[in-house]
């Protein structure tokens, strides 16, 4: 069960094969390029970072939701400085080393995870004897040792059956023995431990294997593994887990395995690799074996002189002792000559150790694999393909690794064994059989997908034809929010948020002595540290105002689906609509009959009766008959039974009189009968008919006074009629002809004349309009040019005379981007005036539009500042004994003289030249302060008696500055402090809108100020990510000239 | 110098040598620690400074030493700086601000 040296043989690794595992997780190689893990050899030193590695690992990989990693290991210690974490690993030659940087406080563990251990290891964190569980293969080991200290090399496994389950061995119920709780799950743990390791290793998914683990381990007969040392016997007991895979229904179910719904079995196992490559691949590895039984092979120096001295008469097998002398090349490198005897034997007898084992799993897992009963047997257990093979089916996973890797060594040397094309593919076919595995999956070679050409689908991949494809579209998706929001939710501005920089999640614990926590709250009112203040910002978070809705009023329907359910509703008004037609037409039909009863009374010969004799049977007929009764029976019910009776008598009364009155109309009937034989109520249809006709004819047949003559002289006054109207209407016609002439001309002047007015007018207007924009713009840069007279004359600022922050030169972006390249980042970019340098470290908390200025960027600016404007005045430079025009003081210079008092800061004042005798004749003295994380300048303007606090975040600055200012001013002053001249001003600079700008604003109103600008009009905050940039530019340039002149401001 | 026990430092004698011309005693403090030096007029402050940050297990750029509110470089020394025997010198935090 040594899985390392074929690893280490396929990973191309020449380190000699490592010691046996001593925990699930060891660190892995500096090189860090084998994903299998492999223990550090002994003679590599610095083992306490070895050991921290390994502890971090293995912490990381026992909480229950951690899925981070090993931790990142540099390549170098540089490398490790500029990184990131508390703990940071790295290389130094051979050795694996930490540094402890305590200023990060990104903990190893980036996932969030809650800290709580698997419960299986947090009984071993907690449990009292501190000691680790053994592994599978340390059982073997106490046995062993246990054997040499009795002297007796006799032992024996009492396991009887599923012993080819490496890890999972189950006795029979019979020999289950007493033992305690804690053993059983001691054991338990072990196992979990190695099979999730070793799961971890391949990549795989530990947590749920752990789960599953979790849920299929129950308590199982024990196993005993005794040595027999004469009369005593029992040495070790050990009870195992046994997972439930003797039910494997049960673990299916307790698994959540599914089925894979469109996988078949396969009818043929070796349908996928091919029968025929099986076979061959199997006799091949059978002959080498049987080679290696007869010991006919024979080791050598190099591949070469095994060629050279290859013997065909010994029997041997070039390809044997070839493929021999790879794997030695390839698991301890070369064999050098100066290697001594005893040590190449040695290596030679691993060699064919190793390669004997990888022989016979790659046989046995062919054998075993890609026998129709092992088929037969995943069959019986799973009637159709599930999506994951339970621990059950797939025994001896970790040799069949052993001969996966055995036959990709073969594939390496394809050349030296003539492996065909053929075995190629097969080799990597049975290798992805393998994977498959490993990973709890089917084998693809177990299964087909029929229908899809009997391509044989990976588990885990779909076919085509099972995805619908809908186009884009055709598929109609509402926002959520939207639909609940139909107008903007209303938003409440706090101050902007701050980007969240990363926080550590787990407290990290320390390696080297703690140093003390600092002091929040000094004692001593002396040294005022910068502390980190805990700020609370007023904001309403989003999530706060948000409640999701309960029910998702989003539904996605495809447009074939919208068209049906359209083509449905459309069906059902029509179906109404016709319904309501009908009522209409049969309302109609209703109205028709009462209206002729209203006219007629209830004649017998009206139609209505007539159809109501002969439509007596009908439904209509009841319809009228009962529909009243049916509404009446309803009000009954309502109203009661007293209405009802009386109701009933009222009708038996009517009933009484209308049975009296059709009484007596039967019997003037019969009498009318025998009196008129035609009388029209007894005749049928026909007849009726002919009577109607008969009686027609009699009214056409009537003379209507007409004669010849009559007709004749009518002819003639009607032509006479018609010539004379002829006549008249065309006269009329010509007169209205000329007059409508006449009036289309006149309409047609008015038009023009109108036309021409309102050209008139319209030009009148956009010139009178003109007029106005003109007169108003010349007031307004009148204003404009008043105000700026208002605001130079008392401020003594001037309007720029161009912008300020302009583009940078694209040699100068280049330069910018390359100064926050990771290289740079530890590098001196520039030097500042004191002498002092600005890193890339500098350089990345300025460029980036997000940072925060650190006071080295500041300070260098105002010096570069200064020192400029003061080059300007003076060609002679800094004149020590004359009056600079701009002096910049240190951002510490307030820091002392708020914590001293206004004398203390004499050295700060004399390094800016800021001396007492010339103090009033200095144009601007540039106080750039620092308190609570927030930048501010202040600004003393000596020769104009001014003192102000800009601070961008409020619109005028702070009276504790200004105030502490005017007190400094009076002591540097002394005598010639004339407190009325002295006065507050606010510059009306720019406003901060976001939360981290302000040293940005901070040293562009200190240009302003130096340079006698107009911060109001000079910049605006959008355009501070661009000077953040020039900013860098101004400082790799050592100072504001060449392009950043500030001459032509 | 009494409380100085817990902070054994390579460089750091056990008592002020009285009237040394030569060498001169600092402390540097950080408001919460106090570490003496002494060292010659002319050795260069970088080796006081970095040997306080490795005490101390600060990061060296992220800490600013001054001497009577002037920050001090890596290349000044007692002399350029004018010190006396017993001067302090202050170590803050580098300022950093964004709001």
């Amino acid at each position: 069960m040594e899985p390392a040296p074929v690893a280490s043989a396929l990973s191309g690794n020449s380190t000699p094969p490592p010691p046996p595992s001593s925990f699930p997780l060891s660190p892995p190689p500096p090189g860090g390029q084998s994903r299998l893990v492999t223990a550090k050899s002994e003679e590599v030193g610095d083992s306490f970072a070895t050991e921290l590695f390994v502890a971090v690992v293995n912490d990381c990989y026992m909480r229950v939701d951690c899925w981070c990693g090993s931790p990142t290991v540099y390549a170098s210690k540089a490398e490790a400085e500029v990184g990131v974490g508390h703990l940071r690993f790295f290389r130094a030659g051979e050795d694996l080393r930490v540094i402890q940087v305590k200023d990060d406080e990104r903990w190893l563990c980036a996932c969030g995870s809650t800290g709580e251990y698997h419960p299986a290891y947090a009984a071993i964190l907690e449990g009292s004897s501190r000691k680790r569980p053994a592994e599978d293969s340390e059982f073997e080991l106490i046995a062993n040792s246990e054997e040499k200290k009795s002297g007796r090399a006799e032992r024996e496994v009492l396991a009887t059956a599923g012993t080819s389950v490496p890890g999972f061995v189950a006795g029979p119920a019979g020999q289950e023995h007493e033992g305690s709780i804690e053993q059983v799950f001691g054991t338990a743990r072990s196992m979990l431990a190695g099979v999730a390791g070793f799961v971890k290793t391949m990549g795989g998914s530990v947590l749920s294997l752990l789960d599953k683990i979790r849920g299929a381990v129950r308590p199982a007969p024990a196993t005993e593994v005794r040595a027999v040392s004469g009369a005593n016997v029992a040495i070790k007991r050990i009870k195992r887990m046994h997972s439930v895979l003797a039910n494997p229904t049960l673990a299916t179910e307790q698994l959540g395995i599914a089925e894979f719904p469109y996988l078949e079995w396969v009818t043929d196992v070796t349908q996928n690799v091919g029968l025929e490559a099986l076979q061959r691949l199997y006799g091949g590895l059978e002959t080498l074996q049987n080679q290696l039984d007869s010991g006919k092979y024979s080791g050598g120096v190099s591949v070469e002189t095994i060629k050279k001295e290859h013997d065909p008469a010994s029997g041997e097998l070039l390809e044997l002792n070839s493929a021999l002398a790879h794997l030695s090349e390839q698991l301890y490198g070369k064999i050098e000559n100066t290697d001594s005897r005893r040590d190449r034997a040695n290596k030679f007898n691993q060699t064919v150790i190793v390669f004997r084992k990888g022989l016979r799993t790659a046989m046995g897992f062919i054998d075993k694999v890609y026998n129709s009963q092992s088929l037969d047997n995943m069959k019986r257990r799973h009637p159709r393909p599930p999506k994951s093979v339970c621990l059950a089916d797939i025994f001896g996973r970790c040799d069949y690794r052993i001969g996966a890797e055995f036959l990709g060594f073969l594939l390496t040397i394809k050349d030296v064994i003539g492996l065909t094309g053929d075995d190629e593919l097969a080799i990597t076919k049975i290798v992805v059989d393998v994977n498959a595995l490993h990973k709890q999956e089917l084998l693809p070679s177990f299964v087909i997908c029929p229908g899809l050409h009997d391509v044989p689908v990976m588990p885990g991949s779909y076919p085509t034809p099972f995805f619908d494809e809908i186009e884009v579209g055709q598929t109609t998706i509402d926002p959520v929010y939207a639909l609940k929001h139909p107008s903007p939710a209303p938003r409440r501005v706090g101050t902007p948020l701050k980007p969240c920089k990363p926080r550590r999640i787990i407290q990290p614990k320390g390696i080297l002595k703690q140093s003390k926590p600092w002091d929040e709250n000094p004692a001593s009112p002396k040294y005022v540290s910068t502390p980190e203040k805990k700020r609370t910002l007023d904001f309403l978070s989003p999530l706060a105002i948000y409640s999701p809705p309960s029910k998702a009023p989003v539904v996605t329907i495809t447009a074939a689906e919208a068209e049906e359910i359209a083509q449905q509703e459309k069906k059902a008004a029509e179906a109404a609509a016709e319904a309501v037609a009908k009522q209409e037409h049969e309302d109609a039909r209703l109205a028709e009959d009462l209206y002729w009863q209203s006219l007629h009374g209830s004649d017998k010969h009206s139609p209505s009766t007539v159809a109501m004799a002969e439509s007596e049977m009908r439904l209509r007929y009841h319809h009228l008959k009962y529909g009243k009764f049916l509404q009446d029976v309803a009000l009954d019910i309502k109203h009661g039974i007293e209405k009802q009776k009386e109701l009933d008598e009222h009708k038996m009364k009517i009933e009484q009189a209308r049975l009296d009155a059709e009484l007596q109309h039967h019997q003037r009937l019969k009498v009318m009968s025998k009196m008129r034989a035609s009388s029209y109520n007894l005749l049928s249809e026909d007849e009726r008919r002919v009577l109607w006709d008969k009686h027609l004819e009699r009214l056409d047949s009537q003379p209507h006074g007409s004669t010849v003559e009559n007709h004749e002289i009518a002819a003639s006054r009607q032509i006479d009629l018609e010539v004379t109207n002829q006549i008249e209407g065309e006269w009329v016609k010509s007169i209205e002809r000329r007059n409508a002439e006449e009036a289309e001309h006149k309409a047609k002047e008015e038009a023009r004349r109108k036309a021409e007015e309102e050209a008139r007018l319209a030009e009148e207007k956009a010139r009178r309009i003109q007029e106005e924009a003109r007169r108003a713009e010349d007031e307004a840069r009148r204003r404009v040019a008043e105000e700026a007279a208002a605001y130079e004359a008392e401020t003594g600022l001037r309007r720029a005379r161009r912008a300020l922050v302009t583009p940078l030169q694209p040699d100068w972006d280049a330069k910018v981007d390359r100064a926050t390249s990771r290289d740079s980042f530890s590098a001196n970019l520039a030097q500042a005036v004191d002498g002092s340098n600005l890193t890339g470290r500098d350089m990345s908390m300025l460029i980036p539009p997000t940072e925060w200025l650190n006071d080295n960027v500041i300070n260098a600016s105002l010096a570069h500042l200064a020192r400029r404007m003061n080059a300007v005045n003076d060609n002679a430079g800094d004149g020590r004994d004359q009056a600079p025009k701009c002096a910049a003081l240190s951002s510490f210079f307030y820091l002392r003289i708020q914590s001293a008092g206004p004398n203390s800061a004499g050295r700060i004042m004399r390094q800016a030249n800021v001396r007492a005798p010339f103090f009033l004749d200095i144009e601007t003295i540039l106080v750039p302060i620092c308190n609570s994380n927030h930048w501010t300048l202040g600004v003393v303007r000596p020769t104009r008696r001014t003192v102000a606090h800009m601070d961008s975040m409020r619109a005028t600055g702070g009276t504790e500055v200004t105030g502490m200012l005017l007190n400094w001013v009076k002591a540097t002053l002394g005598q010639a402090f004339v407190e009325s001249d002295w006065k507050v001003v606010d510059y009306g600079a720019p406003r901060q809108t976001n939360g981290w700008d302000c040293g940005v604003f901070t040293i562009t109103n200190a240009i302003c100020m130096a340079a006698g600008l107009d911060p109001r009009h000079a910049y605006t905050s959008r355009e501070l990510s661009l000077q953040r940039r020039r900013l860098a530019a101004v400082l790799l340039n050592q100072g504001f000239h060449g392009d950043f002149s500030l001459d032509d401001l | 110098m009494a409380d100085n026990a817990e902070n054994g430092s390579p460089g750091q004698t056990e008592a002020p040598a009285a009237g040394a011309v030569e060498h001169l005693n600092i402390k540097v403090t950080d408001n919460n620690n106090e570490v003496f030096f002494k060292i010659k007029r002319s050795t260069k402050l970088e080796k006081l400074m970095t040997a306080f940050c490795e005490r101390q297990g600060k990061t060296f750029a992220s800490v600013r030493f001054l001497f009577e509110g002037q920050r001090v470089q890596p290349s000044d020394t007692p002399d350029t700086l004018e010190m006396q025997d017993g001067d302090t010198l202050e170590v803050h935090q580098e300022q950093v601000g964004g709001w």
